[in-house]
């Protein structure tokens, strides 16, 4: 059986190791050397957490990432409860719709967001009809166009983990709450939340890492100006010659994304016994 | 999913993949390529006025790698020897730190039969000849006429109160991003070309954050600011006036009272190329009277070959004339480059305020 | 029993908010005009002609094609055994395993682009599009993994014991009874991975040369210089054609289950 094991398995873990585990290794030595003597040195990382701008921008790409997962959770919820009740079929169809986001091209996608949000854009074309404003606002380049943009990204993992957590919850558990007397929202938040539990914490941790390490929205919403992690690494590396700089931006985003995961692994509650 | 749809699936994509793999292993080089990096702005004329007739004439392919200055420097010093790049233009900073950093190597100018056709400035803008200007560019103002009622003259307008929030200037990490420091030292009253002076142009950006919708890193960005009219005034430079002109929006070109900076553009060979005679033919063939001429008649470059002659509609368009480039202020690129990482760091963490 | 009409005006809430942005794109890219304003002014097709004129779109869509369906294939190739031997034998380290080909979709794409460039510089020339088909196919292993994991999963044991029993090997047994079972699976894992490849852009920003350029990264160089509405016509196909795969997929394979 080893044997089998190994033909099996070997050949996919070598390519992982080469192309995958050794670059990453390789680029966190990098972010520990002295790019000039080659020497170990803490310079890179006491740089990163001393610059004003760094903490910056780390403490906005966390806090715009908690609050759209709150928005995720918030809109997702109720929704995913209709379509966790549906019927298969239709729910096939539906669920098809709300994963096209996820499917699309991420530079169309985001590109809806420029011309909803430019000055020459939908909202600020309506306001201006409406006579709400004078003259057109600037939308993006703003914290609110990227959480918009990342929202619309990660709606559909939220749904998606929602809803196969509902499923599974008995339809009489909850009719059986209704009898007792609880109303339809005492028995969404005392019966139909814990038990999607699983799916709530699967789905915020989805929504968290994915809003922590996205690329393309931060960079077409967010512009030079509203830097997120992501964009602060492409900019080190590729505009500021500041290879060592890039290379610590980009481990502490991993730490970061790994160090969620792992917490929220810890933290979780013993899945229930149909998961 | 029943199993005869699936074997044809599968069968499709087996028959999509074989070909392609076929394709990728019989692609032999038959004629000879130059790899060309720049920066792949108004890439449809420069492909009329410069590839294609360059590749009928040497029976070559040119494979262009385009994008920023900042980017396709980085690119190079990141793939160092193993860069497939022959050729590469960059604005007079990126050409000089390209220098340094020992990734050009010089140029036989005794083989190029146009290089005497060149303006002084454009024979030998690094030193060494590690490179050659093939155009001048020029970093002037530009703003909506239509928007601002009182007229821009001068580089301390962009701190007027009736811009803020309408402004855009280039990044710092950009050719000209060291420019808006040495001309707000001008407008603040000192010497532009003076180091020590410098000190009186920084200690305005504070209030120049305040003014800025955003920054832009290339000029192409500056234009989609214009047209969707997130920007009122700027700095620009010349060789997007052409495209500012084609926005559709009411724009005021203006020589400010401060003056102009004037920038060549580089084109340099990279150093350990196989492709040396290619290389030089390429730079021989792009500051020809006959291409810079081209060039200039569609507004792509302004020309650094003396015997250019364009008519005055289009001149007025240019950096061009004895006259005009005698009046530009030429940055010491040498001494900033020293001061670039200093001036990133600061720029970023006033712009982050 | 009935559910409050409070929650279907939510899901219509968020169908709004997830597909109202792509029809604004698909009114855009009909524009007459060549700034991008909404509502659009006027009726024209260029902007559609325009996509075919432009050498840089046409030839990164082969490219990024091209890159899909071999990266793909490749992470189909090497992890179909791996999700095999997970659902078929108790090893040591088979958790370890689970967890190493689940990291690529943890570690973040623009970390996995750079740490490739810099990887692959330190051995001298190489062929840019292996380093793209390289890095695509490491970030694709979740998925081909998992997929296939899940479809194996859901085989019921009895048909494979049965072949067993009749005398066939493992290789055969495989090869005639256990892959046609997992078509369905495998397909959903291909059509998974192709549009993710197809649709990166944070490891192929590192990974692009003279000529190497996916359809994604050119889309983004061309709104760095033009803000006409070439990008949204070019949007409005390249949507239709995800709606298109992704209506198909899911109706024959269940694809929002994988996901």
């Amino acid at each position: 059986m080893r044997r089998t094991v190994s033909i099996l398995v070997l050949p996919a873990l070598l390519f992982i190791f080469i192309f995958f585990v050794l670059p990453i290794l390789f680029l966190l030595a990098q972010s520990f050397l002295d790019p000039e003597t080659g020497q170990l040195t803490l310079t890179g990382y006491i740089d990163f957490f001393q610059k004003e701008t760094s903490q910056i921008i780390y403490v906005r790409t966390l806090r715009l990432g908690l609050t759209i997962t709150l928005i995720n959770i918030v809109l997702a919820y109720p929704a995913s409860y209709v379509l966790a009740r549906m019927p298969a079929r239709r729910r096939t169809m539906a669920m098809s719709l709300v994963i096209l986001p996820l499917m699309t091209n991420p530079v169309a996608r985001t590109y809806a967001w420029l011309i909803i949000l430019g000055r020459t854009g939908l909202i600020n074309n309506t306001l201006l009809g409406l006579g709400l404003i004078e003259r057109p606002e600037r939308l993006i380049y703003t914290e609110g166009a990227i959480i918009l943009g990342l929202t619309q990204l990660f709606l559909p993992l939220m749904i998606l983990s929602l809803v196969s957590a509902m499923e599974n919850i008995p339809k009489d558990v909850e009719q059986a709450a209704r009898s007792l007397g609880a109303n339809g929202i005492t028995a969404f938040l005392r019966v139909i939340v814990p038990l999607s539990a699983d799916g709530l914490v699967l789905g915020a941790t989805l929504v968290f890492t994915g809003s922590i390490t996205a690329y393309v929205t931060p960079v077409i919403l967010g512009g030079n100006r509203m830097l997120m992690l992501s964009t602060l690494l492409r900019q080190r590396s590729m505009m500021a010659f500041d290879e060592q700089g890039a290379t610590v931006v980009a481990v502490v985003m991993i730490v970061t994304a790994l160090a969620v995961n792992l917490i929220v692994r810890m933290l979780r509650p013993k899945p229930t016994a149909q998961r | 999913m029943n199993v005869k749809r699936s074997t044809s699936l599968l069968t499709l994509v087996m028959l999509l993949i074989i070909p392609l793999i076929s394709v990728q292993l019989s692609a032999q080089e038959e004629t000879r390529t130059l790899v060309v990096s720049t920066f792949g702005f108004n890439q449809d004329l420069i492909d009329k006025n410069i590839t294609e007739p360059f590749e009928e004439m040497y029976n070559v392919d040119i494979i262009y790698e385009s994008g920023n200055n900042s980017e396709r420097l980085a690119r190079l010093e990141a793939m160092g020897e193993n860069t497939e790049v022959d050729v590469i233009h960059f604005a007079g900073a990126y050409a000089t730190r390209a220098k340094v950093l020992g990734l050009l190597q010089e140029i036989d100018v005794d083989a190029l039969e146009n290089y005497d056709e060149l303006y002084e400035f454009a024979q030998d803008p690094l030193g060494d000849h590690m490179g050659i200007g093939h155009a001048i560019n020029s970093h002037a103002l530009v703003y909506r006429s239509d928007l601002i009622e009182e007229p821009i003259t001068s580089w301390a307008d962009l701190l007027r109160e009736d811009v803020a929030g309408f402004v855009s200037v280039p990044e710092m990490s950009t050719t000209f991003g060291p420019a808006n420091i040495i001309m707000l030292t001008a407008a603040a009253g000192g010497d532009p070309l003076d180091p020590e002076d410098w000190e009186m142009g920084w200690e305005l950006v504070p209030d120049l954050a305040d003014q800025l919708v955003t920054t832009y890193t290339r000029s192409s960005e500056l234009i989609a600011l214009y047209q969707q009219e997130e920007v009122w005034f700027s700095p620009y430079s010349s060789f997007a006036r052409g495209n500012l002109m084609e926005t559709g929006v009411e724009l005021e070109f203006v020589i400010p009272e401060e003056g102009v900076v004037g920038d060549p553009i580089v084109v340099s060979i990279v150093n350990g190329t196989e492709n040396e005679d290619l290389a030089l033919a390429y730079i021989d063939f792009i500051i020809s009277e006959e291409v810079q001429e081209a060039e200039a008649l569609d507004l792509v470059d302004s020309p650094t070959n003396m015997n250019v002659e364009v008519p005055e509609d289009i001149a007025q368009l240019l950096t061009y004339g004895e006259e005009t480039i005698d009046s530009l202020i030429f940055m010491d690129q040498e001494a900033l480059n020293e001061l670039l990482d200093e001036w990133l760091e600061r720029w970023n963490e006033i712009m982050l305020q | 029993m009935k559910i409050s009409r409070w929650y279907y005006v939510s899901l219509g809430i968020v169908y709004f908010f997830l597909l109202g942005p792509f029809l604004i794109i698909f009114a855009a890219s009909f524009g007459a005009e060549s700034t991008l304003s909404f509502p659009p002014r006027g009726f024209s097709l260029d902007w559609f002609a325009n996509i075919f004129a432009n050498d840089n779109f046409i030839r990164s869509f082969w490219t990024s094609l091209q890159l899909g369906l071999l990266s793909t294939f490749l992470s189909l190739l090497f992890g179909v055994p791996v999700a095999y031997a997970l659902t078929h034998f108790d090893f040591k380290g088979a958790g370890l395993v689970e967890t190493l080909f689940s990291l690529p979709i943890l570690v973040p794409g623009l970390v996995i682009g750079l740490a490739m460039l810099n990887f692959f510089v330190l051995f001298g020339k190489f062929d840019m599009m292996m380093g793209l088909m390289a890095g695509h196919t490491a970030i694709l292993f979740p998925y081909s993994v998992r997929v296939v994991s899940v479809a194996l999963r859901n085989l019921d044991p009895a048909v494979e014991e049965a072949a067993v029993n009749l005398g066939a090997n493992r290789l055969r047994t495989f090869l005639l009874i256990v892959l046609p079972n997992i078509r369905a699976g495998i397909a959903a894992a291909f059509i998974l991975g192709f549009i993710t490849s197809f649709n990166n852009v944070p490891v192929s920003v590192y990974l692009s040369a003279p000529g190497v350029n996916t359809l994604p990264i050119a889309m983004l160089s061309y709104m760095e210089y033009y803000f006409d509405p070439t990008i949204a016509a070019l949007s409005t196909l390249l949507i239709l054609f995800s709606l298109l795969l992704v209506q198909a997929a899911e109706r024959v394979l269940g694809l929002s289950q994988f996901v």
